[in-house]
């Protein structure tokens, strides 16, 4: 006598396994860099008085900053519409996201160009508490942007190919938005 | 020398700035200190609990598309 059990009903993961590892990492990288703004906040109300913005020590560039800051904006922007004509079957998609990887590009390009001229002017890691606080605070968004940009630029290549991998494209996708909503909170605090 | 000094630097607290983060030195530093606190200690229970019911959304709305066919 044999007796067949029915099969278990397929099992659907409610969210890809890619999304969910990236926001746990996503998790943990927020509460560093809230620790590092934190201390950073907290140096600058306690400094004495005159001694804030650093004498002798060039002021942060917010005003051109702002335009990396729009172009990261427009880039987390663009990969969200991608992500819905990526949901429909549109090819287009991939003109959004080659857009926003270079957008991408674009921010660390600027970003890059800001610290070349800051060093010139004598701000660097150990000048001031200002120096070694901006260095430390958005070098580290700057790997963290650099990293997501590899990992975007992968996902970007496989849709010019025509063979996006899901998972990938949405892991990306959501270390992307995090380089991207964290740095107006960096921009906010640090640069003004 | 040094107790002196520290006796007579006690008389102006006000002015004396012994750390940052005491909350004494400044008003500023205190309002900053508390309120990275309160952000420190929200933050993480906000985030995981926005995750947390973000998937028992998800899970639900994927339960009810199972039960209906």
């Amino acid at each position: 006598m044999s007796t067949t059990l029915p099969a278990p009903p397929a099992r659907r993961p409610v969210v890809p396994s890619s999304v969910l590892g990236t926001l746990i990492f996503v998790v943990t990288e927020t509460m560093f860099f809230v620790g590092m703004i934190s201390a950073f906040t907290i140096s600058k109300a306690g400094a004495a008085p005159g001694t804030w913005p650093v004498p002798g020590q060039p002021l942060l560039p917010a005003a051109a900053t702002a335009v990396n800051t729009v172009a990261l904006l427009l880039s987390g922007a663009l990969l969200l519409g991608s992500q819905v004509l990526f949901a429909k079957g549109r090819p287009a998609a991939r003109h959004l996201v080659l857009a926003a990887f270079l957008l991408g590009v674009l921010f660390v390009g600027l970003q890059g160009k800001e610290w070349a001229g800051l060093l010139s002017q004598g701000l660097t890691f150990t000048s001031s508490r200002l120096g070694g606080f901006f260095y430390f605070i958005v070098g580290t968004h700057a790997l963290h942007a650099v990293g997501a940009l590899v990992v975007l630029g992968r996902v970007t290549w496989q849709f010019l190919r025509g063979q996006p991998d899901a998972g990938l494209f949405y892991g990306a996708q959501t270390f992307w938005y995090f380089v991207v909503l964290m740095w107006p909170v960096i921009y906010v605090r640090v640069y003004f | 020398m040094a107790f002196p000094a520290a006796a007579l630097a006690s008389l102006a607290p006000a002015s004396t700035w012994a750390c940052t983060v005491c909350g004494v030195g400044q008003e500023g530093t205190e309002w900053a200190y508390v309120a990275m606190t309160a952000v420190l200690s929200l933050l993480p229970l906000g985030l995981l609990g926005g995750i947390a019911f973000w998937l028992y959304r998800r899970s639900t709305a994927a339960g009810q598309g199972q039960e209906r066919g």
